[in-house]
């Protein structure tokens, strides 16, 4: 044993950053390949447009943050599902005028809320894998939407404010990157500051050690499923007034990225510990490789290999968990004992 | 040793308590339903053509239920499927060297993409949903440098060998039962009963002397070698090649193995299972086929009996739990 270390608020700062740090270093180091390639890459005004895009992904991975930091296998494959469903019935109420905001948010975010509740119902007090259980509920929502819309395209467009919102700028800056940084700031104290933000760790870090606490663990659980449904209703509505319209699948495409850009951001996917400014950079390593890989035109395939092999490589450096052949180089792969 | 409860022989477990209790009832209850549909289900014709077009998410689902057993997940089988695919469609060819070449290739593949996915996962530590999920890009990736667009040539022997029925019996029920069989050589040896041990507590397994990492690894190998034949028998059925054709394959098997009495933290259930539970799965949108149900229902509906399922699974499992003492 070495002298014991003392947590002096720098190192203690530093543990806490230094992750998301990486993430960030890594962006910046994407910016500068790009830029090398085309000069347009690094310019400030496309760097904004890529956080712009980055920002939608990045509402959706907050509502899959929340539900894997709680922990016991926690994952919620409905977000694209919910947020689909969040653009179609929020254009639905809209009708394209902006005197329904209120009432669209309102609807957009009690059935956000009530899908995420009955993922909460089955995963936690009926004790069903989250895996499956949310996959199921994105196919019973995907064909709800599905036979709401009779298979056809939802016509129903966004309003003038929501696509403000979504779309317009404020001195030059994006209001979506705006709305972003109000989140990201807001996530920061609730999650660090707030009783509820210090249960959700505790509850994902130890259940037992929670429980003893007097934390109603099933209770809380069914509770984070269903601020996630409501996050990803919400964030629909976002994505409806960016892209203007609302469509069956509007939503899909997030759902694996938003595991992806978690994990890529240095959360551990068993639960208990990571950030929002954590999920804030793996999302925009994820935005920026993948503008990246069209600027250099190698099409759709060669983008698929790099992208592959460069989450394989992201997860090698600092997503790695515990194994039972702990403790060896490759886990004991030279090793000869037999199996 | 702990955690590797494995019976050998039969009897002592009541069949009420056996892991195949409730897919097979699901099962029995869907062939009911759909016989009562679809008259003439059990017509030889009919039994042959539904068992050559289901057996490709059967023989997927059998290669995932063996990974979720060791305690893992992959979600590239699907995206596997289409490289496998693309191989077959790229290689083969008139001439006979030309086809044994190309299944050659195409097993080597397979076999590749299951050494890869456990190195990651059992040796770089990576957790397997996030690995394979990175995985699952690349092997999409090279089955669309290898076929951009859908289409291409395979020689129709696979296809007439596919659809060949000796006596009775058809040959994809053939494949399965062979399936079937090298998984019961396999799970009665040291690698399954390892597979078992590890997927039901790695440490404790570790503890008693397996090599947890190469149980797991293995695993993925043997996985994949079902997905070779999943992918075989989908090239046969649709004689080209299609990079996007096996997308559906990788969640879908997921469901099959769930419903299929699996369960997802692994070390507990029945390979078998998970091939009745793809066969549940397929049945019902052929259910929702002949029930004249709208189309636009169908991915409702299908959602809908997963979480049934896997509601009864786990109401059905509570108590015998507490029965068995264990």
């Amino acid at each position: 044993m070495g002298a014991t270390r003392i947590d002096t608020p720098g190192r203690l700062l530093w543990r806490e950053h230094s992750k998301a740090l990486a993430s960030f270093g890594i962006v910046a180091l994407l910016i500068a390949v790009g830029g090398a390639i085309s000069s347009g890459f690094a310019s400030s005004g496309h760097i904004l447009m890529l956080v712009k895009t980055g920002a939608f992904l990045g509402f959706l991975s907050l509502a899959q943050l929340i539900v894997i930091v709680s922990g016991n296998g926690g994952i919620d494959l409905s977000v694209g599902a919910v947020a689909s469903v969040g653009a179609v019935v929020g254009a639905a109420v809209l009708h394209g005028n902006d005197g329904n905001i209120a009432a669209s948010v309102a609807v957009v975010a009690a059935l956000g809320l009530a899908i995420g509740l009955a993922n909460g119902l089955m995963v936690s007090f009926l004790g069903l894998p989250p895996l499956i259980v949310t996959l199921a509920m994105a196919s019973v929502v995907n064909g709800s939407i599905y036979i709401y819309s009779k298979g056809l395209a939802v016509s129903a467009t966004s309003s003038p404010f929501l696509k403000l919102v979504s779309n317009g700028t404020a001195l030059g800056i994006p209001n979506a990157i705006l709305v972003w940084v109000g989140v990201t700031a807001l996530c920061g104290l609730v999650l660090k500051y707030t009783k509820t933000g210090i249960k959700l760790y505790g509850v994902g870090a130890n259940e037992t050690a929670a429980t003893l606490k007097g934390v109603k663990v099933p209770l809380f659980r069914f509770w984070v499923y269903g601020v996630s449904g409501l996050v990803s209703a919400i964030s629909g509505l976002l994505l409806l007034g960016y892209i203007g319209t609302a469509f069956l699948d509007i939503g899909s495409r997030y759902v694996l990225p938003s595991v992806a850009a978690v994990t890529i951001g240095g959360v551990s996917i068993q639960g208990g510990s990571g950030g929002y400014l954590q999920v804030v950079a793996g999302t925009l390593v994820l935005t920026v490789l993948g503008a990246l890989l069209v600027s250099l035109q190698t099409g759709e395939a060669g983008r698929q290999i790099v992208l592959g092999l460069v989450l394989l490589l992201l997860l090698a450096i600092y997503g790695r968990q515990h194994s039972a052949n702990r403790g060896r180089f490759l886990g004991g792969l030279f090793r000869t004992r037999r199996a | 040793m702990k955690g590797a409860r494995v019976s050998r022989g039969k009897g002592r477990v009541p069949i009420r308590d056996s892991a195949l209790f409730l897919p097979l009832l699901i099962f029995v209850l869907i062939v009911v339903v759909n016989a009562l549909v679809q008259p003439g289900l059990f017509r030889p014709r009919i039994v042959r053509s539904n068992t050559a077009s289901f057996a490709p998410l059967i023989l997927v689902a059998a290669g995932q239920a063996i990974i979720v057993l060791s305690g893992s997940l992959d979600l590239s089988v699907g995206a596997g499927m289409s490289l496998i695919n693309c191989v077959f469609s790229a290689m083969m060819h008139e001439s006979a060297t030309s086809s044994a070449l190309a299944l050659l290739v195409g097993l080597a593949a397979a076999l590749g993409m299951g050494l890869v996915n456990g190195l990651a996962v059992a040796y770089l530590r990576l957790p397997s949903l996030i690995a394979t999920f990175a995985s699952s890009a690349i092997w999409f990736g090279i089955a669309l440098l290898l076929r951009p667009q859908p289409g291409g040539f395979v020689t129709p022997w696979v296809s007439s060998f596919y659809y060949l029925s000796v006596g009775p019996v058809a040959l994809p029920l053939l494949i399965l039962a062979v399936g079937l069989l090298g998984w019961h050589l396999v799970k009665r040896r040291r690698l399954g009963r390892y597979i078992y041990a590890v997927g039901s507590n790695e440490e404790a397994a570790y503890d008693s002397g397996v090599d947890a990492s190469r149980v797991k690894l293995w695993a993925y190998v043997l996985g994949w070698a079902f997905v070779f034949l999943a992918a075989f028998a989908v090239t046969a059925q649709m004689s080209s090649g299609d990079a996007y054709m096996g997308n559906p394959f990788t969640l879908n098997s997921v469901a099959a193995v769930v419903v299929g009495g699996i369960s997802l933290a692994g070390g507990k259930g029945k390979v078998l299972g998970a091939m009745l539970g793809a066969a549940t799965l397929s049945l019902v949108i052929n259910v929702i086929y002949y029930a004249n149900v709208p189309s636009v229902y169908q991915e409702f509906v299908k959602g809908s009996i997963i979480i049934v399922a896997l509601t009864l699974t786990i109401l059905y499992r509570r108590p015998s739990r507490r029965a068995v003492g264990g």
